[in-house]
């Protein structure tokens, strides 16, 4: 298990299959330096108890078809339809981790605002919180990473 | 004359590195472009700059709405492309568990940037560029020493699948290997109307080239040290022009040290080649190192020169393409 910082998308851009607010776009290992854009135009979260497979898992793209197997997808040339598969609702970062996050500050790309990383806080993905969100399924992902869960609760 | 390095028309250029640049991640510049391009009338253009000993990074290009015009490149900074040999310039090595390049939109270019892939964990085959869009460019990129560790899934430099019209220039793939002793350097599958000018497959476990289903338009590509140089699968194949005969022996400058250009004593490849600065589909005038072909071209990716390894070339100026 390792420590990680992910860029999280901020707001919904207008086409279906763009990025929308909550996507999981990038990650790199913690402590990272992000540049000057990435900055202004993601939210930085840090998260630990998640391998670099899994995290790999969370940037996939949502494919035609959903749940399919990656080979799968390759060999039949499935079309994207959403940026990212998973997202870490931002809702439940305010709900869970950080009451103060102001989610309108957040959204506003024009701000520098990165509460989290400022404040030391790291999300720990073993405990039993639901933070990373299957969009095909709906259901949540927690705890070693291998259990599925219905919920949207918060920690 | 024209330079394989094209531009786009109204390019928005920003820039990757370490966290003096704009982006330290291809995958955020890529989430920030993927925009309706064509709309814009603005193509987006990330410029890297070799600013660490390498980048552990991948990228999956795939939304932007893209024409001949308007489209979005990835190339090195002046200065900081590989110099024609592995692990050179602004490089990429990557550990995850993704191709490290791939093109799912159209019109994208790649541009002269060295990669190199480890797997250790994975469910699928793995590729330095993986293309499957139409329209797409790789030119003057180099994948080098990539392993795949898990059992029965593959290596590949360049695996271009479902992606017809894509032009591959000055490209070289060396030393593809997994862990089942598999390891291609170029395969096309499944696509039309490839074009493959000036390439370079080397020391690959299974195959240099393979197509699969396809046909490929091969000029001035060399092959050497793979375990079979040209291989067809199913219908298409390769449709050459003065390249490398099977089992061919060109002499390196320093193969042992992963330095592919053409030795001085070289028969093989040397001034053997066709111009193709007339070609009727890619016209172009300029090898690996950004040095004019000519007055013969060679075969391979590499117009030898006593500066070989030396950039002499600044692509983007003057660019009659623009």
């Amino acid at each position: 298990m390792a420590t990680w910082e992910v860029a999280i998308a901020v707001c919904d851009e207008t086409e279906v299959h763009r990025k929308k607010e909550g996507d999981i776009i990038a990650f790199k290992p913690a402590p990272w330096n992000w540049g000057r854009k990435e900055i202004d135009q993601y939210l930085i979260v840090t998260v630990e108890g998640i391998t670099q497979s899994e995290m790999v898992q969370l940037c996939r793209p949502l494919y035609e078809g959903g749940d399919e197997d990656e080979t799968v997808i390759e060999n039949s040339n499935l079309n994207i339809i959403g940026k990212r598969k998973h997202k870490l609702p931002l809702d439940t970062l305010a709900n869970g981790w950080m009451p103060t996050l102001d989610l309108e500050r957040v959204r506003d790309k024009k701000v520098q605002y990165q509460p989290l990383k400022e404040s030391g806080i790291t999300i720990n993905a073993t405990e039993e919180v639901a933070i990373f969100q299957n969009k095909f399924t709906g259901k949540y992902k927690y705890k070693d990473f291998k259990v599925f869960g219905d919920g949207g609760e918060g920690k | 004359m024209a330079t394989c390095r094209r531009t786009a028309t109204n390019e928005n250029i920003s820039t990757y590195g370490n966290a003096t640049r704009g982006y330290t991640s291809l995958s955020t510049w890529e989430s920030a472009t993927d925009n309706d391009l064509v709309t814009a009338t603005q193509s987006e253009v990330l410029e890297c700059y070799d600013d660490e000993d390498s980048f552990d990074d991948h990228v999956y290009l795939s939304g932007a709405t893209s024409n001949s015009d308007y489209f979005r490149i990835i190339r090195p900074a002046i200065d900081q492309g590989n110099d024609g040999t592995p692990n050179s310039g602004f490089n990429i090595a990557n550990t995850a568990d993704f191709n490290v390049f791939s093109l799912g939109e159209d019109y994208a270019q790649v541009q002269d940037i060295s990669v190199k892939s480890t797997i250790t964990s994975s469910v699928a085959h793995r590729s330095g560029f993986y293309v499957s869009g139409d329209s797409n460019s790789l030119i003057g990129c180099i994948v080098y020493d990539s392993y795949h560790a898990v059992a029965e899934l593959n290596m590949q430099g360049f695996l271009l699948n479902n992606a017809s019209n894509t032009i591959v220039v000055d490209c070289a793939s060396i030393n593809m290997q997994s862990v089942s002793g598999t390891g291609f350097g170029f395969s096309f599958q499944a696509s039309t109307s490839m074009l493959m000018y000036n390439c370079i497959s080397v020391n690959n476990k299974t195959f240099g080239y393979r197509s699969y289903n396809t046909t490929i338009i091969a000029k001035n590509c060399c092959a050497s040290g793979n375990g079979t140089d040209w291989e067809v699968q199913g219908s298409g194949g390769f449709t050459k022009t003065t390249c490398t005969a099977e089992g061919a022996n060109p002499t390196y400058k320093d193969a042992a040290g992963n330095d592919f250009h053409l030795a001085s004593t070289d028969t093989v490849c040397r001034d053997n080649g066709t111009d193709l600065s007339g070609d009727a589909t890619f016209p172009f005038d300029d090898d690996i190192d950004g040095e004019l072909w000519g007055p013969a071209w060679s075969i391979g990716f590499d117009q030898f020169s006593a500066d070989d390894g030396i950039w002499t070339a600044n692509p983007w100026a003057d660019n009659p393409w623009e």
